[in-house]
C-alpha cells in the first residue's frame, strides 16, 4: 500500500489542478435555478452572484473593500449615485447645490425608512457622516469625508455640509459607498453583522466564507424589488466562475479571463459586456531611494514595456492601453497625452547615457491574483533585455499594503478605481506629497504638483480644474512616479435569464432594483 | 519480478537526470524567452509539449524545471536523512533524557501533518526554493531518526558492540565505526522511498506560491501557474503533472527494490 502512496498522489494532484477548485461547489442548490424549459410556472425570483471573495464587515463605515461594498451597497445607499453614463444620479438626496465655496445643501427624499423602521432624515445623515470621520469608528474610508468640517441640519430633510476649505468633488465623494447612511438606531448594535440600511435589499443569512442570502426590502422607497433573494456566493477562481455559470448555477460574475470573452458572447443563453470602466494598472517607482530614485531609469523602463502588447496579446482586448493616469471616463482624465513610447534600444541608449551598470537589480512587489502575476512575468522578461535582473515578491493582499510602505521598496504593481469619477481622488492620493504613509507610495513630492492639486479642488470652476488636472498630468509624465500600464475594461457575464440589471461600472455598483428572472 | 521493476525505476530515474543535467543541450528554446504572438499553442513540431500563456516553450521549461524539482527532490533528503541520523543515533546509543528529549521533539514534529508544517516554515522563512527545501527537510526528520533508533536500539545490544565497548573504544567511534555502518541499508531504503515525497512535497509548496519564484520554475510551479487556462491549454499541466509522475514513480521502485534486496525479512515474502 505504501509503496503506491505516493505515485497515486503525484496523479491526484494532476487530477486536482485539473478541477480547479470547481469539484467543491458543482451541486450546491441541485434544480432551484437551473435552466427549465418555458413552463407557466412563475420563476422563482432568486438571482446568484459570484463574488471572488467574502466580506470583511457589512459595516460600511469600517471597511474600504471591494468584497465588502458589493454586499453592503446591496444594503445601504449613499445620498447620490453614479449612473452608467457617469453622471451622479439622485439617491437618497434628490437634490444638492452648492451655497457657497465651502458649503453644499442637500435636500433628501421624504418617505425613506430604514430597514428597522427609524425614519431617514437629516440627523441620520448627520448621523452617518460624523461616524464614518470619527476616528474611534477606524474607517480605512473615513478621508472620503474628513473634508467635511460640519455637517448642519437645516430642517428635516435638508442638510448642510460645510466643508473647512473649499471643496470641489464632494458629491462625488458622497456617492461612494463607504459613505453609506446607516440607521443610527441599528448603529447601536454592530452594523457589521446586523446590517441596516435603506436599500432594496436586506441580510437575510450570511454563512461564513460561503455566501450572504439577501432578502427584498418590501418597504423599499423605490418600490420592492422584483427579485425576493440575492444570493452572493464566494467563489475565488474566475474560471471555477465560469463553469458555475455555464452550469447555470450562478447568474452573474465579475472579471471574465480575457480569453474567455469571446466563448461566453457566443453562447445562445449567456452575455459578456465588456466597457471602459474607472480602473488603472499602473507601476509605482520608488522615487526617493534605490535604482528607480534615478529618472533615466525610470524614463528606461517605461520605454522598455511593451505595453501595446500586454493589451493587445496578452490581455486579449480586455483593456485600454493608457495614455494617462487615469481612463476618460475620470473627470480631469488628459486626453492630449500620448503614451511614452516603446523602444527597447533607446531604453538601452538611456541606461547607458545615465551611466547605469548593469545587470541591474531591482525588486517588484505585487499581490496574488491571475492579472498581476501575468503582468509581472511579463515586465520581468521585457526588464531583461535591458539589463534589468526583476525580482518578483508575490504575497497576499494585506501584506502588500503593508510592504508597499516601507521606504525601500523598488517596483510596485498594483491597480486603482477612481470610484468617485473624479481626479481628484486619484491623483491627491498618488502625487500629493502629505500622502506618503498612505496612497502616495512613489514618495513623490512636487511642491509645483502640490500646488496645482490644491487649486483644482479647492474651485468649483471646471474649466480651471481641467487646465489644473491637464497640468498635473503633463508634469507627472515627465517626473513619471508612476507609469500607468493600461486600463483594464470592466465586465460581467451573466446568464440571459437574468434581466433589468444595471451595472455603473463596477461589480459594487451593481444596481438589482429592477433585476428579475426571466 | 521486484528486482525487474526496481531496474525500470532506476533506469527511467537515471534517463530523468540525464535530461535535466543536459537541459541547455537538450532543449530548443530559451526556457524564459517570451514569445507573446506564440502563447496558448497547444503541441507541435515546432514546440513539442506546446506553449505557455507567454509563448515560453513547455518542452524547454519542463527540462529546465527538472533540474530543480530533482534537486529538490535529493537535497532535502541529504539535509533530513543527515540530521535525523544523527538524532536517531545519539539517541538510540546514549538513551536517557536525551533520548527522551529527542523523541518529544519528534513527536511534536510528528503531530502536525506534514505539509501543514513546511507550509508553517515557508510561511516564517519566506517563499523560495532554498526555504522550500529546508522545510521539507525539517519535515522528513522523524522518518530517519525513528528507523535509526529502532535499529540503534536492538544493535547496541549485540556483543560486538560490547566487545567494541570493552576495547575501549569512545562513544564517537561505537556510533560512527560500528552502529552507523550497520544500519546503512534500511537508511538507504528509507532515503530513497524520501525523495519521491520531497519531489512531491517541493513541487506542492511551489504550487501553492512558496516555493522556486519566477521566471525560474519547477515542475510544481508549472502545474500552478497553467493552472488558469488549463480547461483550454491541457498541456500545460500535463506535461509537468508527467514528470513529476514519472519522477515518484521511478524512485520509489526503486527504493522498493532496494528494501526487498537488502531487507532479507522482506526477502523471504
Amino acid at each position: 500500500m505504501r509503496k503506491l502512496l505516493a505515485p497515486l498522489l503525484a496523479i491526484s494532484m494532476l487530477v486536482l489542478t485539473a478541477c480547479g477548485s470547481g469539484s467543491s461547489t458543482q451541486t450546491t442548490t441541485p434544480g432551484t435555478t437551473t435552466g427549465t424549459p418555458a413552463t407557466a410556472a412563475p420563476k422563482e425570483q432568486k438571482a446568484v452572484i459570484a463574488v471572488g471573495g467574502e466580506a470583511q464587515t457589512l459595516d460600511p463605515h469600517k471597511t474600504f473593500s471591494g468584497n465588502s461594498f458589493v454586499v453592503t451597497n446591496q444594503i445601504y445607499e449613499s445620498l447620490l449615485a453614479r449612473g452608467t453614463d457617469g453622471s451622479l444620479q439622485p439617491r437618497l438626496a434628490t437634490e444638492w447645490k452648492a451655497v457657497n465655496e465651502t458649503t453644499w445643501e442637500f435636500k433628501l427624499r421624504q418617505g425613506v425608512k430604514f430597514q428597522d423602521g427609524t425614519p431617514f432624515n437629516a440627523e441620520a445623515v448627520k448621523f452617518s457622516v460624523e461616524r464614518l470621520k470619527n476616528p474611534d469608528t477606524k474607517g480605512p474610508g473615513a478621508y472620503i469625508v474628513t473634508m467635511i468640517k460640519e455637517v448642519k441640519v437645516v430642517d428635516a430633510n435638508t442638510v448642510q455640509m460645510i466643508t473647512d476649505k473649499p471643496f470641489a468633488p464632494l458629491p462625488a465623494h458622497l456617492a461612494h459607498p463607504v459613505a453609506a447612511m446607516v440607521s443610527p438606531e441599528g448603529a447601536k448594535g454592530d452594523l457589521g453583522k446586523n446590517p441596516i440600511g435603506t436599500g432594496p435589499f436586506k441580510l437575510s443569512n450570511w454563512k461564513a466564507g460561503e455566501s450572504v442570502t439577501l432578502v427584498a426590502n418590501p418597504d423599499y422607497w423605490g418600490g420592492k424589488p422584483k427579485l425576493e433573494t440575492v444570493v452572493l456566493r464566494v467563489i475565488p477562481e474566475a474560471g471555477t466562475q465560469l463553469v458555475e455559470l455555464k452550469a447555470g448555477t450562478i447568474d452573474l460574475f465579475s472579471g471574465v479571463q480575457p480569453e474567455k470573452f469571446d466563448e461566453i458572447e457566443k453562447d445562445p443563453q449567456l452575455s459578456a459586456t465588456k466597457f471602459l470602466g474607472w480602473g488603472s494598472f499602473y507601476l509605482t517607482y520608488n522615487t526617493k531611494e534605490g535604482p528607480t530614485a534615478n529618472p533615466a531609469v525610470r524614463k528606461a523602463i517605461a520605454m522598455a514595456l511593451d505595453r501595446k502588447g500586454m493589451v493587445d496579446i496578452l490581455r486579449a482586448g480586455m483593456a485600454e492601453l493608457a495614455n494617462a493616469p487615469v481612463p476618460k471616463t475620470v473627470f480631469g482624465a488628459s486626453a492630449s497625452l500620448t503614451p511614452i513610447a516603446y523602444d527597447v534600444n533607446a531604453a538601452k541608449a538611456l541606461l547607458k547615457q545615465a551611466g547605469v551598470t548593469t545587470p541591474l537589480k531591482l525588486k517588484l512587489q505585487t499581490y496574488e491574483n491571475a492579472e498581476t502575476k501575468q503582468i509581472a512575468g511579463a515586465i520581468q522578461a521585457q526588464l531583461k533585455e535591458i539589463g534589468i535582473d526583476l525580482e518578483i515578491a508575490v504575497t497576499d493582499s494585506a501584506a502588500f499594503t503593508k510592504d508597499s510602505l516601507k521606504a525601500d521598496h523598488g517596483l510596485l504593481l498594483s491597480s486603482w478605481g477612481t470610484v468617485t469619477m473624479d481626479a481628484d481622488y486619484a491623483f491627491w492620493a498618488w502625487y500629493q506629497s502629505g500622502q506618503h504613509q498612505a496612497d502616495n507610495k512613489a514618495f513623490y513630492a512636487n511642491p509645483e504638483v502640490d500646488k496645482l492639486l490644491a487649486d483644482a479642488r479647492g474651485t468649483a470652476d471646471e474649466k480651471a480644474r481641467l487646465a489644473a488636472y491637464q497640468k498635473i498630468q503633463e508634469i507627472v509624465q515627465n517626473d513619471l512616479p508612476y507609469l500607468p500600464l493600461y486600463f483594464g475594461l470592466s465586465n460581467y457575464a451573466k446568464n440571459d435569464r437574468l434581466v433589468g440589471e444595471v451595472y455603473p461600472f463596477a461589480m459594487i455598483n451593481l444596481d438589482l432594483r429592477k433585476a428579475e428572472i426571466k | 519480478m521486484r528486482n525487474r521493476m526496481a531496474v525500470i525505476g532506476l533506469i527511467v530515474f537515471i534517463l530523468l537526470i540525464l535530461t535535466a543535467v543536459f537541459a541547455p543541450q537538450l532543449a530548443p528554446f530559451d526556457p524564459d524567452k517570451q514569445d507573446w504572438r506564440a502563447r496558448l499553442q497547444g503541441p507541435s513540431a515546432a514546440h513539442l509539449f506546446g506553449t505557455d500563456e507567454f509563448g515560453r516553450d513547455m518542452l524547454s521549461r519542463t527540462l529546465f524545471g527538472g533540474q530543480i524539482s530533482l534537486v529538490a527532490g535529493v537535497v532535502p533528503v541529504i539535509i533530513g536523512a543527515t540530521l535525523g541520523t544523527l538524532m536517531g543515533l545519539t539517541a538510540g546509543y546514549l538513551g536517557g533524557r536525551w533520548d527522551q528529549l529527542m523523541m518529544r521533539f519528534l513527536d511534536v514534529l510528528l503531530a502536525l501533518p506534514s505539509i501543514f508544517l513546511a507550509l508553517a516554515i515557508v510561511g516564517t522563512l519566506g517563499p523560495g526554493l532554498f526555504n522550500a527545501m529546508l522545510a521539507v527537510a525539517v519535515v522528513s526528520i522523524p522518518g530517519y531518526a525513528r528507523v535509526v533508533r529502532g535499529q540503534v536500539l536492538t544493535l547496541r545490544e549485540r556483543d560486538y558492540i560490547t566487545a567494541a565497548v570493552a576495547a575501549g573504544a569512545g562513544h564517537a567511534r561505537v556510533i560512527f565505526r560500528h552502529l552507523l555502518r550497520n544500519i546503512l541499508s534500511p537508511l538507504l531504503v528509507q532515503a530513497t522511498l524520501s525523495v519521491g515525497f520531497s519531489i512531491l512535497t517541493t513541487a506542492s509548496l511551489s504550487f501553492l506560491g512558496l516555493g522556486t519564484q519566477p521566471p525560474t520554475s519547477d515542475w510544481g510551479e508549472m502545474l500552478a501557474s497553467g493552472r488558469q487556462y488549463l480547461p483550454d491549454a491541457w498541456w500545460l499541466a500535463v506535461f509537468p503533472g508527467l514528470f513529476v509522475m514519472l519522477a515518484v514513480l521511478s524512485v520509489n521502485l526503486l527504493g522498493d527494490g532496494l528494501r526487498d534486496f537488502l531487507d532479507p525479512r522482506s526477502r523471504n515474502d
